[in-house]
């Protein structure tokens, strides 16, 4: 396990570990069923490819829980996530490399908030969600 | 709003509550989250283990989109906007109370602005959610 971030400790610009993930169609299935977001876009070529979209595409909800993996992989056991905004501007696909990424914005002191700038970015760079979040860390003492 | 939705329907309702949907958070519900994830924090594991706050987005949402998917247009998703007051653990009973509202269209694509609130069987408001819907008529 990572060490647990005190919120005394952490500093407006960094940045905080990031995430890759590489979604394949099954994990896009097994999401469907997790989720019962059952939208054929997802799943079926034809139909995605009726619609206008170059191929099945991953559900934008995945790409935000990618997000809130990385957070509390970095938040720890004692922090929480308090709000996550955040904006679907790109198309994601199985078998692309997305790296989840995090870096503070701003400290609220009294009630250890943080806020992070947070994206998901494919392998072209493009940030295909972007958005912020506001979590809570514990105190040093 | 009836079972043969339309974006009228919608319009029409907008502002009003829409479904109210109780879930218990089970293990398994749980269990399958983090799998199709691929989160292994320890957090969302063991006997009693905490919901990973991801899955609250999609607790009521899913009816929401199943209902949606049920129009000819594309739905494809804008935003979420995810606010955690309590922690949710397994066993809780969520209430979500789902509601339209706005309807604005910009054709062929008609936004669609959700909230959903979610209480547990205390009365206590653990979560509320924002999500935009987007949905893509032909040209």
């Amino acid at each position: 396990m990572k060490s647990q971030p005190f919120f005394e400790d952490v500093e407006v610009g960094i940045e905080i570990p990031i995430l890759v993930k590489k979604p394949t169609t099954l994990q896009l299935v097994m999401w469907a069923g997790a989720s019962g977001d059952y939208n054929p876009i997802h799943y079926d070529k034809d139909f995605a490819l009726s619609r206008g979209l170059p191929g099945v595409v991953v559900h934008g909800q995945l790409s935000t829980a990618f997000l809130c993996q990385m957070l509390s992989d970095w938040y720890g056991k004692k922090g929480n996530l308090k709000k996550l905004n955040v904006s679907y501007k790109g198309l994601n696909f199985p078998k692309d490399t997305l790296t989840c990424r995090g870096v503070v914005k701003e400290k609220l002191a009294g009630d250890n908030l943080v806020t992070l700038d947070v994206w998901v970015e494919n392998q072209r760079s493009d940030k295909t969600v972007v958005g912020t979040a506001v979590v809570g860390l514990p105190g040093a003492d | 709003m009836n079972q043969q939705l339309t974006i009228e329907d919608l319009k029409a309702n907008a502002g009003q509550p829409w479904l109210t949907l109780t879930y218990t958070i089970e293990y398994g519900m749980v269990q399958r989250f983090i799998e199709a994830v691929g989160d292994e924090n320890p957090r969302w594991q063991g006997k009693k283990p905490e919901a990973p706050p991801a899955l609250l987005v999609t607790i009521g949402f899913e009816r929401v989109i199943s209902m949606l998917l049920r129009l000819p247009e594309a739905v494809l998703h804008g935003s979420t906007e995810l606010e955690c007051f309590e922690p949710v653990k397994v066993g809780d009973a969520i209430t979500v109370s789902t509601r339209v509202s706005s309807v604005r269209e910009r054709l062929p694509v008609t936004f669609i602005n959700l909230e959903l609130e979610q209480h547990n069987q205390k009365g206590v408001l653990v979560a509320r959610c924002k999500q935009l819907a987007i949905l893509r008529g032909k040209a």
